[in-house]
């Protein structure tokens, strides 16, 4: 009980009913009619510095100093405080205010642990926005440098497009039956120069110069037709081999001898033109020239197997006497 | 009056900063009817140095004076005094209040012989009581312009008293903060 008196005493602000249990609970039968109608004068929790508070505080020191003298006297007096506390109703609002605030500083936990989170997300992100960027500035760079390269491309190609109609023509890009058009073009402007020259003599007999003519004609006629098949090539008329029109096939001389020369520079020709398409092949990057080179050589291999079983030496008839 | 002090041990750990917060509170014992007093009767050790009580106003709402005195300025000691088997203490202290506010001058000279009672607050919390009925406490107020620059202006409070103890502690707590409020 002088421990519940003491507490009071250290510190009794706020609890000024408590202290007056323990007035009228403890106190003199003489101090409590002096005093005690004073001290209930309040119904509501006084200031520290009410003079009730006051007196009631010295009272209550009394009280305490005659309990430590004499404490059996109050051996069997229990104190009994009132609890002021709020109703039911209230409580149950307080509880339930408490358990909202709990809840809500739960979820601010979760919140900002989220938010910590995206942030870190969001820092990742930005890291690899800015690499991509860096990435589409460099892109943009090649873009800008390989556009420059095309306009100035595109410069050379009109000033050479104005040159005469002067067609830029790689050998190696020629497809197959285009290249044949072009080798037998080669090969038939030495022949026509020959005929031209046995027509030129005088003693000739006319049937012989008629059939030269006819020859002469004939040659004409064919590197015509494979200088066309050659421009209209070149001037992207023909799309792809596959729809331009065959090239004739080659005829060699009716004389064997003429014949034989033309086979063999021609096997010449087919060897040399397929070591130049297989070093195509070999070297270029890209996909189209690489298989229209690879049917070029199919072509020419096939062309140069055709010869070389013309060429075979005939082998000597059986019971053939030397 | 047999009475068993306790052992006396040492800090053990525990805080010893020293001086006092600058918050003091004065109560002119003209203005109160009733002082925390220090028990005629000893009954426990604690009694030799703690006052009982309160202080009750004569008229109801007066209020002491919270004193907020200048940081580091407050000052309490109590020297012995007296001869051989009539030995007492005679606490003394001082207090700054910087600055020359119409308010300090005022209050200096509305105490300056006026007695009272004065409380200190140590660094551990406690309260600490100077002045008891008929050995009030006294207030001298000196003020000081200052005269260079640096100096500092103000009110010098020193405070006196006659006591049977080195120190009375307050055995109930005044809660300044409430009174600050109030």
């Amino acid at each position: 009980m002088l421990e519940l008196i003491k507490q009071w005493l250290e510190k009794p602000s706020g609890r000024y009913f408590d202290g007056l249990v323990i007035f009228s609970t403890l106190a003199g039968a003489e101090i409590k009619k002096k005093y005690e109608a004073y001290f209930r004068e309040l119904t509501e929790e006084p200031k520290q510095h009410d003079m009730h508070f006051g007196m009631l505080i010295n009272k209550v020191s009394a009280i305490a100093q005659a309990v430590q003298h004499n404490p059996k006297a109050f051996e069997d007096i229990e104190l009994v405080f009132k609890v002021t506390g709020p109703d039911a109703e209230t409580q149950e609002q307080i509880d339930a205010k408490k358990q909202e605030i709990t809840d809500l500083k739960a979820a601010i936990e979760l919140l900002k642990s989220e938010n910590s989170e995206i942030i870190s997300e969001n820092l990742e992100f930005s890291e690899q926005v800015d690499e991509l960027e860096s990435d589409l500035e460099t892109a943009q760079d090649e873009v800008s440098e390989y556009e420059t390269k095309l306009e100035e491309l595109e410069t050379e190609l009109d000033v050479l497009k104005a040159k005469r109609g002067i067609q830029i023509i790689a050998l190696a890009d020629m497809p197959a039956d285009i290249r044949k058009a072009w080798d037998r073009n080669g090969e038939i402007t030495p022949l026509m120069a020959k005929i031209h020259s046995e027509i030129a003599v005088e003693k000739l007999h006319h049937k012989t110069r008629e059939k030269l003519v006819k020859q002469l004609c004939d040659f004409d006629d064919e590197r015509r037709t494979n200088w066309d098949l050659i421009d209209d090539w070149s001037e992207g008329k023909t799309l792809s081999t596959e729809f331009a029109e065959q090239p004739k096939e080659l005829t060699y001389d009716v004389d064997p001898v003429i014949a034989g020369a033309q086979m063999a520079r021609r096997v010449l020709k087919l060897q040399e033109n397929i070591k130049n398409s297989q070093t195509t092949v070999d070297t270029t990057d890209k996909e189209t020239i690489k298989q229209n080179a690879l049917k070029r050589i199919e072509a020419y291999t096939s062309e140069l197997n055709e010869l070389n079983e013309k060429l075979k030496p005939a082998e000597p008839a059986s019971g053939t006497v030397e | 009056m047999a009475v068993d002090l306790d052992v006396i041990t040492g800090l053990n750990g525990a805080d010893n900063m020293g001086g006092y917060k600058s918050r003091l509170l004065w109560y002119p014992e003209s203005d109160f009817s009733a002082a925390p007093l220090l028990p005629k009767v000893i009954a426990a050790n604690e009694d030799y140095v703690t006052a009982a009580g309160a202080f009750v106003p004569k008229v109801a709402g007066t209020k002491p004076t919270v004193f907020n005195a200048t940081d580091a300025t407050v000052k309490y000691s109590a020297p012995s005094q007296g001869e051989l088997e009539g030995q007492s203490y005679a606490p003394t202290g001082e207090f700054y209040r910087a600055g020359s506010k119409v308010e300090y001058g005022a209050f200096a000279r509305k105490y300056n012989n006026t007695p009272g009672y004065l409380v200190l607050e140590d660094m551990d919390g406690k309260q600490i009581l100077v002045g008891q009925p008929g050995l009030l406490c006294n207030l001298k107020a000196e003020y000081d312009g200052g005269q260079k620059r640096a100096d500092r202006r103000g009110i010098k409070f020193t405070f006196s008293a006659d006591s049977l103890a080195p120190v009375v502690y307050l055995g109930t707590h005044i809660d300044i903060d409430a009174l600050l409020a109030d």
